[in-house]
């Protein structure tokens, strides 16, 4: 059964226009998949298939070390969006409710290699002088 | 982003009580949605503090 509905993949096609360079969408889970693991797998697998710019890499948080540490992933379900570089984006948890809509909007961002932040705030961030590690709580309303 | 009721303890560790919340280099440190320039402001400050103590 999927998880997208018609209606839904239609829109998310439509968004997907604005995608441009390639996007790496790389999840974590495991062998045996929590209810949530599962759901977010086959989630970022149907979205990948929307689109030819879109690609997937599923790793085994308990198996794949190598992965785990490029990633530098400690819980998961976790979902890194990669495109020239690793950006440092992760989703933990499954992306749904209003978090689809900002995996959507992420995932056109780094397609377009451009976070679209104000040119004042481009400034200032890179006038950072030492490590800036954001975490944003949500749920999935 | 983390989902807070997939990680209770992690949600726990940073007294999440409503969302979205920020932590900035492992401190709370916005509630709310804000518009960019003082969402990084307060992001800034935060950071800030946090060299501080």
């Amino acid at each position: 059964m999927s998880l997208l509905r018609e209606n839904d993949r239609a829109a998310i096609i439509k968004q997907f226009t604005a995608l441009d360079q390639p996007v790496k969408i790389i999840n974590f889970t495991q062998k045996f998949e929590c209810d949530s693991c599962q759901e977010t797998r086959e989630l970022i697998e149907e979205l990948a298939a929307l689109s030819g710019k879109l690609s997937v890499e599923v790793h085994d948080f308990v198996e794949n070390k190598d992965q785990v540490a490029k990633y530098n992933i400690d819980k998961i379900p976790a979902t890194v969006l990669v495109g020239d570089k690793d950006y440092g984006i992760r989703f933990y948890g499954i992306p749904s409710g209003y978090e689809f809509a900002t995996l959507l909007e992420d995932l056109v961002m780094v397609s377009k290699r451009d976070s679209g932040l104000a040119e004042d705030s481009r400034k200032k961030l890179a006038a950072l002088t030492m490590p800036l590690h954001l975490q944003v709580f949500t749920t999935p309303t | 982003m983390v989902e807070a009721t997939e990680f209770p303890q992690l949600s726990h560790r940073y007294g999440v009580r409503s969302v979205p919340l920020t932590v900035v280099n492992d401190k709370p440190a916005v509630t709310g949605a804000l518009p960019e320039a003082h969402f990084l402001d307060h992001i800034l400050l935060a950071l800030e503090e946090g060299k501080a103590s």
